[in-house]
């Protein structure tokens, strides 16, 4: 399918300023507070991403403060010990939870879209759903310090410390509660993140034309997807441990502590390449602007940031060398460990390359890219000593890990994001930063880095413990830690003047010209201000720098004569294209501004508060508002009138995603089982981890039981996937002309239901009575959780059967607009797939011995 | 047609590191099972019998990596032919060939990496007892 985005003959400027004013009065937010509550608008959401994550960043430092004010000299009593456990905790927990991973995909949310020439993320009600739950999460670990309960456990919250003997009060709650609901956000913006680069890229650019920061988030994308659902399960865990006296972690009863470390950093160690990739997306997107030229070596850039995304998850052990592991292991991760190193490399040298062959234009954004680089490769070299066992036997939990993971994470980020933040403000403000205190701020910040971070190399390898209130005076470490703390106060000056800069120009800064860095990608020639709806026609893409290729494309983005710039039905529209050719295929009817999503979010917000007040049956009738507002968004997703077809530009007919193969709403199913997925592998592995320390399997007392019931519960989970598939081949079958097929598959998708319905209750029956009580031990408890884990997901594979059988009846899925009832069908295959697995893990594997 | 398996494709593109996952997770749960519960202790032929299967699981993903790279490679080489012969720059059926060359020399590139990292896991399978 071919098309051009432009019209034969320019288009009357009247006609033109009708369309734009339509284009305008659709998208834009309603007016007054309650539409600023209801957006859900990508630019909106995305601001509101970087604002709230700089509030954290803000917090976080002062927190970081008063730890450095705590460590400046060895008798200091600034915090008492528990008060600087605390705020050891929530530094760690805010910099990495709340401020490095939200701002990255605020940033992505606010630009990705511009970037590849898309109107809108492809589900913008999850996005708006996700910004709330960061900001409650948020706020919920941070309102433990109203009750005198902020978790002190460590960012890791390691076990047995923090389990209900250790911790007895909330700390540990609200960590674990608020943590795992701001991850709610990270997740849902893996999903649109990735159906976004996929398939709504602007025509024309294919994969090998995609800007390396839309790859770089892709791949984030992926690794979010992989790597954190491991955390959310160890979260889940110990909160039922906590709350329910389970036994996953407790040894006296089976349970393993250090099973919480293996999850913990399965998701901890790709974490830090989670943070640095979008920010080495940022560095490729501005180094090639101030070298005034493409790119060098792209797709050796695309294949670093591919191979970190993999590398990356076999390191995770080395966080983990001092607990007892066999060499032979250590020595795998320690080579996963110089391996990731090749890529990080590959990387740099085409930057260096990139500034070598270029003309470098020496303004802001570049000097935070010059100092990023210094402080990264230093902290990268740091690494790979810290990859060697025997170095890092000798300096385990000491400061010198704390140097070379502010060198990582504040050289590898906050400079990149820093340089980000400069090169993008022009496009978002419409004004210009000051370059002079721009410069000063940039001093301050590299040289209050460096020498509060350096000396800590030094005071590591003396033997100065981390997250200790204090040290003994005979290390002789009091000077540099003196040093290290007046250094943070000038690294925070330089950030408050960074504040201020930006302030100031937003309020006074000189009005920037458009593209006032000549940039080339596509971001830049969305008009200003921004409207939020980016382009008043997609645009066409045929290099990897379109406005270097073609400067007059910025002037056809501001034309309504191309894809989609005639909005005759009054709905926000997105174009699909193809994943690997990015051709038109569809066209995408997104949201408008809503309650659902904020209203939703706080029914989850009162449903866990309920729970860390321990007022369980309060949190579980919470579970009824949740569902119904779930509900009455899934029902206001597409209409009846739904068209098949749509006239994407004169001669261009495609089809809407109800009806075409590539729709967003399967991406993002294939995207959330991933997710599901890995969180289901994680918890596999949690059973056959307890089952290794375990002998017997089952332990004394706890009975096999009979195969019976079990096998009537399986005949029931796979009665019900035939009338699931039953159900999808009948609303297949029906003929295509378009009008509603009533009842057609509606009885088999309700036959599914109660099938599943009945293997809920059989499966519970046939366990209740040989494994007994979750809390007799760890193979209770793990058994019940899988079993539990996977009844969810037949009761929510129910729910979406009896959804899909009343759209059906109600004329919204048709044989022509199947989409609903595909996602459905696929769901029960899987939650089928998870069942069979589940079911031989429960019932084989222990007769197996 | 020609792009719905294989390196010309995302899928494909991943396979060789999926590869290296893999091969990473099958001697990390072999070597656990031998030193948590005992499994292939035996000695056979100078090495402890989970030695070999160590090395054994090392041939299988270098083989897998190795075969993927080449497929690569052989796709690269007729990408490039194509694009040659499409000539015209704006055509889609140079671009769709251009695309092809891109992604094929992407996934030959993902395997030498892949290729690399196994050789870093495998290594220590040599110079290493499997628990000490």
């Amino acid at each position: 399918m071919s098309t051009t985005t432009q019209s034969p003959e320019p288009i009357d400027p009247l006609e033109n300023s009708a369309r734009l004013e339509e284009l305008h009065r659709i998208w834009s937010n309603e007016p007054g507070l309650a539409g600023q509550l209801k957006a859900v608008n990508h630019s909106t959401v995305g601001m509101r991403f970087i604002l709230t994550g700089f509030a954290f960043l803000l917090a976080g430092g002062v927190l970081g403060m008063f730890i450095r004010l705590q460590l400046a000299w060895f008798d200091a009593e600034v915090l008492d010990p528990a008060r600087f456990n605390q705020f050891v905790t929530m530094h760690g927990t805010t910099m990495m939870f709340l401020f490095a991973v939200p701002i990255l995909e605020g940033f992505a949310m606010y630009l990705l879209p511009k970037m590849i020439g898309s109107r809108d993320l492809p589900f913008p009600r999850l996005s708006a759903f996700g910004y709330w739950c960061y900001l409650f999460g948020g706020l919920f670990l941070y309102s433990s310090f109203l009750f005198d309960a902020a978790p002190d456990g460590g960012w890791f919250m390691y076990v047995p410390l923090t389990d209900s003997t250790y911790s007895p009060g909330l700390g540990a709650d609200f960590w674990l509660i608020g943590v795992t609901f701001a991850e709610i956000a990270a997740v849902l913006a893996a999903v649109e993140l990735i159906v976004l680069v996929l398939i709504n890229r602007a025509p024309g650019m294919d994969l090998r034309r995609m800007p390396l920061f839309a790859w770089a988030m892709l791949v984030t994308a992926f690794m979010i997807a992989f790597g954190f659902p491991p955390l959310i399960l160890a979260s889940v865990l110990l909160e039922i441990q906590r709350a329910f006296d389970f036994a996953f972690f407790e040894v006296a009863r089976g349970g393993d502590p250090l099973l919480w470390q293996h999850l913990f950093w399965l998701f901890g160690h790709p974490e830090v390449y989670i943070i640095f990739l979008p920010a080495a997306g940022m560095v490729s997107m501005v180094i090639a602007t101030f070298a005034r030229r493409p790119i060098v070596g792209y797709t050796w850039i695309v294949l670093a940031m591919v191979s970190v995304g993999f590398l990356s998850f076999g390191l995770w052990v080395h966080h983990m060398y001092t607990v007892g592991i066999p060499l032979l292991a250590l020595a795998f991760f320690s080579a996963a460990s110089m391996a990731v190193a090749i890529p990080m490399g590959i990387q740099v040298f085409a930057w260096i390359a990139t500034l070598w062959s270029g003309r470098p234009w020496m303004r802001l954004p570049l000097l935070y890219l010059l100092g990023f680089f210094l402080i990264f490769v230093i902290g990268g070299l740091t690494g790979v000593m810290l990859a060697m066992v025997p170095l890092d036997w000798q300096v385990h939990d000491s400061h010198f890990v704390v140097a070379h993971l502010h060198y990582v994470l504040i050289g590898g980020m906050m400079f990149p994001l820093f340089a980000g933040l400069y090169y993008w403000l022009p496009m978002a403000t419409g004004r210009m930063p000051s370059e002079s205190l721009g410069r000063t701020a940039f001093w301050m910040v590299f040289i209050g880095f460096n020498l509060t971070f350096l000396p800590m190399h030094l005071t590591g390898l003396l033997g100065m413990p981390r997250r200790v209130y204090t040290y003994p005076e005979e290390l002789s470490v009091q000077w540099l830690n003196l040093l290290s703390t007046a250094a943070g106060f000038v690294l925070a000056v330089g950030m408050v003047a960074i504040a201020v800069d930006v302030f100031i120009s937003l309020r006074s800064g000189r009005r920037a010209a458009r593209n006032p860095w000549k940039a080339g990608t596509l971001e830049w020639a969305v008009p200003f201000p921004v409207p939020q709806f980016n382009f008043a026609s997609i645009p066409e893409v045929r290099d990897r720098y379109p406005l270097w290729d073609r400067p007059e494309t910025d002037e056809a983005a501001n034309r309504a004569d191309g894809l989609l710039g005639n909005p005759v039905d009054g709905r926000r529209e997105l174009l699909g294209t193809g994943i690997l050719s990015a051709e038109p295929e569809q066209v995408i009817r997104v949201s408008t501004s809503t309650w659902l999503p904020l209203l939703a979010a706080l029914a989850l917000s009162v449903l866990l508060a309920c729970f860390i007040a321990k007022w369980y049956l309060a949190a579980a009738l919470m579970v009824l508002p949740l569902l119904a507002l779930f509900a009455a968004w899934a029902w206001t997703t597409g209409h009846r009138q739904a068209p098949v077809e749509l006239e994407a530009e004169p001669g261009l007919l495609l089809p809407t995603q109800y009806a075409c193969r590539n729709a967003p709403g399967w991406w993002a199913l294939v995207v959330s089982l991933l997710i599901d997925g890995a969180l289901f592998a994680s918890l596999v592995f949690a059973y056959f981890y307890l089952w290794l320390g375990t002998e017997p399997w089952p332990p004394d007392g706890i009975a096999t039981g009979a195969l019976g019931m079990p096998l009537v519960a399986l005949g029931l989970l796979a009665g019900s996937a035939v009338a699931a598939q039953w159900a999808w081949r009948a609303l297949r079958s029906t003929d295509g002309d378009g009008e509603p097929a009533r009842g057609r598959g509606g009885f088999a998708w309700l036959v599914a239901a109660l099938l599943g319905a009945g293997f809920i209750v059989a499966h519970w029956l046939a366990l209740a009575g040989p494994v007994g009580a979750p809390q007799a031990h760890a193979y209770a408890s793990v058994v019940w959780v899988l079993a539990g884990f996977h009844m969810v997901h037949v009761a929510v594979a129910a729910m979406a059967a009896l959804f899909v059988m009343a759209r059906t009846r109600c004329g919204f899925v048709t044989a022509a607009r199947p989409l609903e009832a595909r996602v459905t069908a696929a769901l029960w295959r899987y939650a089928v797939a998870q069942g069979l697995v589940t079911w031989a893990v429960i019932h084989l594997f222990p007769r197996m011995g | 047609m020609r792009e719905k398996i294989g390196p010309w494709r995302l899928t494909g593109m991943a396979t060789p590191l999926a590869v290296w996952a893999a091969h990473f997770l099958a001697v990390y749960i072999m070597q656990g099972l031998a030193c948590g519960e005992g499994w292939q202790r035996q000695r056979v032929a100078g090495a402890e019998m989970v030695t070999w299967w160590l090395l054994l699981a090392t041939l299988l993903a270098f083989a897998a990596i190795a075969w993927m790279g080449v497929w690569a490679l052989r796709c690269r080489r007729r990408a490039a032919f194509e694009v040659r012969a499409a000539g015209d720059a704006d055509r889609p059926v140079a671009t769709a060939a251009r695309r092809r060359r891109f992604t094929a020399t992407l996934t030959a590139l993902v395997a030498l990496v892949a290729f690399i990292a196994v050789t870093f896991t495998g290594i220590p399978v040599l110079l290493l007892p499997p628990c000490a």
